[in-house]
């Protein structure tokens, strides 16, 4: 089973590329395009916190509603989309499919694109329902429910068809995505939004929210690439294949329970957080099972850019659940901090957005048949990773210092404001940096495409591409 | 051999565990907390909200305030010590918060008790018209989008913020104006006390 990944792919796109290139480079170019408009966003609402004179008196421009439009851009503009792309491949590839039809395809990614901007316009225009990751007024997850719920048939016929029997740890975590976001999506919009329960019973629901968001969404996108792309540079199969399963079987549990950790001293039962608390600290076997099934595969150093983001993605997953794990010791200091901020930054960008890089260097050179320019690929990479680096370090550091100065009665806010302000300016300087990064990766693709048309002549050969 | 199926099914039954054991438990449990009657007092208690509070809700999500405040006092934390509320906050303390603002940074100060840092509507509308007049230092953007500046004619509006300075008060013979979004803010504001008491609560201190 686990050879499947290792068979080595032809030199020219097979039939089932050809039959996906147009869906899945309309979702990888969108997703680019949310990656460039969502880090600048970041970058502004950073800049805003430590200099709160610049742009200032504009509703639609507060730091407020800025903020969770860059993370939203970040997370349903960039990283849900390049997933999704990247998912579909690796299902057609695995399953050898050939998708006679894509059409419903694409219009799901113009529709999805669609729900992430009336979304945005919703949140800067002062619609925001200020639940974190859920901010989207009503009407633009609703739009966003129904493109996705195309995107989920499609990997379930995907699936269906296969026409290899086994299923690769890659597939599981694919199918298991995809079935998840909607149940989960739904159920948090209905029960925070459409029709909210009573404030007292908010704070679980939408804190479970959030670590399905990561765990049970972002996650397992990243992994399954991640199974993916290692083997497939390395040229052999996965080490310890058996572990991967076990890994899936304890991210699929204990995803959805480690988001009450964040309620530590919060009005919640006690069990809750508890509960949140070990599987928080349970999270941490699979991500050592999910190690051991891809660093040890990894031999001699590493090449190539889909290897190295990936690699770099899921040193950061393992740091992330680290500090997870860690949670109940330091929560009392790191709580309500920047620490906070960076830890999510440690996620959102360091893991999940660096093995989608990893995915897309991966797969587009196979559905466009062209190599990326790798010195603007060295750019993309040491950018990216110098401003998460810089990010996460100075917004966990500062926020520790934060914390002490928070928790002590001694202390005034303004001088525990004073205290993290030198560090607030280190991380905006990531986040420009980061960004300046994601432009030269967006800037790469689209020499790319232009270089592509140069080649292919302007008619292309009926039944290939839609 | 199809193994679909069955992975199909271990994939709902995971999933379906935390969406029970949290979801349908919070839905169940703490979605019908009811208010508490204090027989001796004759209180309810969280309070009603006042009229125009809930509009202030509406304007404290849509602007994210959240973003920056929490509104949570802790347990087993320094938070008590530290002045946020005389007593740690429990479920049935946001009984009435339609979204419930909880939050999880403090890049602001927490709100908890907003009402109990002063109980003059004024000083918060010059706080929010431009924050440095009031707390020096302060890194809060200002809000004055939320205030109409215009040309006194006739009688000054009894609306009108008095005692504004900075680079953003108004002219001679021009007032600021609160807009009805501002004014339920700053009633939402006044409205977050948690001083009062419920059973499971701890004790006031």
């Amino acid at each position: 089973m686990s050879s499947l990944a290792v068979k080595p792919f032809s030199a020219a796109p097979s039939d089932s590329d050809a039959s996906l290139r147009l869906p899945v480079m309309l979702f990888f170019g969108s997703a680019l395009f949310w990656l460039v408009v969502g880090s600048l966003l970041a970058f502004v609402a950073s800049w805003k916190l430590i200099h709160p004179g610049f742009l200032d008196g504009i509703s639609w421009l507060t730091y407020g509603r800025i903020q969770p439009a860059a993370e939203n851009a970040l997370i349903y503009g960039w990283a849900s989309q390049a997933g999704i792309g990247a998912g579909l491949w690796l299902l057609a590839r695995l399953g050898r499919t050939v998708l006679n039809q894509s059409k419903l395809l694409i219009t799901a990614a113009i529709f999805w694109n669609l729900g992430v901007l009336l979304g945005l316009c919703g949140i800067v225009g002062g619609m925001s329902t200020s639940i974190e990751g859920l901010e989207f007024p009503a009407f633009a997850s609703g739009i966003l429910l129904v493109a996705f719920a195309c995107i989920g048939i499609w990997s379930l016929v995907l699936l269906r068809d296969r026409s290899s029997s086994g299923l690769y740890v890659t597939q599981w975590y694919l199918l298991a995505a995809f079935l998840w976001f909607p149940w989960f999506y739904a159920t948090a919009n209905l029960l925070l939004v459409v029709n909210p329960v009573q404030g007292s019973a908010q704070a679980p629901i939408a804190w479970w929210f959030g670590s399905n968001l990561i765990w049970l969404w972002l996650a397992p996108l990243a992994l399954a690439s991640a199974y993916y792309v290692i083997p497939q540079t390395q040229g052999r199969s996965i080490r310890a294949y058996p572990w991967s399963i076990l890994a899936f079987w304890g991210v699929a549990f204990l995803g959805g329970w480690s988001g009450t950790r964040s309620l530590i001293g919060g009005p919640v039962p006690a069990w809750l957080v508890s509960a949140g608390v070990a599987a928080s600290i349970l999270l941490v076997i699979p991500v050592i099972l999910i190690g051991i099934n891809t660093f040890g595969t990894v031999s001699g150093p590493v090449k190539g850019p889909a290897l190295s983001f990936t690699i770099f993605g899921l040193v950061c997953m393992a740091a992330a659940v680290a500090q997870n794990a860690l949670a109940p010791i330091l929560s009392v200091v790191t709580q309500f901090s920047d620490y906070v901020t960076g830890q999510s930054v440690l996620v959102l960008l360091g893991f999940i957005t660096m093995s989608l890089f990893g995915a897309m260097y991966f797969i587009i050179p196979r559905l466009t048949g062209e190599e990326f320019c790798p010195v603007g690929t060295g750019w993309h990479f040491w950018l990216v990773a110098t401003g998460i680096g810089l990010s996460v370090a100075s917004l966990c550091l500062g926020g520790l210092i934060q914390g002490f100065a928070l928790s002590d009665p001694g202390v005034t806010f303004l001088t525990s404001l004073n205290l993290v302000q030198p560090f607030r300016f280190l991380s905006t300087i990531g986040d420009l940096i980061f960004f300046l990064g994601c432009l030269s990766f967006a800037g790469a693709f689209v020499d790319m495409l232009l270089r592509k048309a140069d080649v292919l002549p302007p008619v292309k050969k009926k039944g290939v591409t839609v | 051999m199809n193994r679909l199926p069955s992975l199909i099914t271990g994939i709902v039954l995971t999933f379906a565990a935390s969406w029970i054991g949290v979801v349908a438990y919070s839905y169940v449990e703490l979605g019908r907390l009811a208010p508490h009657l204090d027989e001796a007092s004759g209180d309810v208690n969280p309070p009603p909200l006042p009229g125009l509070a809930e509009a202030g809700m509406r304007v404290y999500a849509a602007n994210g305030c959240v973003s920056c405040h929490s509104q949570q006092v802790r347990s087993d934390s320094n938070d008590v010590a530290n002045k946020l509320g005389p007593r740690p906050t429990v479920a049935r303390d946001y009984l009435r918060e339609q979204p419930a603002a909880l939050g999880s940074l403090r890049i602001g100060p927490d709100l908890t008790n907003a009402g109990l840092l002063s109980s003059d509507a004024a000083w918060f509308h010059r706080h929010l018209y431009e924050p440095t007049t009031v707390t020096p230092g302060s890194n809060m953007p200002s809000f004055r989008y939320l205030y109409n500046i215009r040309k006194i004619s006739g009688q000054p509006s009894a609306l009108a913020l008095q005692g504004l300075t900075g680079p953003h008060a108004p002219q001679p013979g021009y007032e600021v104006v609160p807009t009805e979004d501002a004014q339920a803010l700053v009633v939402y504001l006044l409205s977050l006390k948690r001083n009062y008491t419920l059973p499971e609560a701890e004790p006031l201190q």
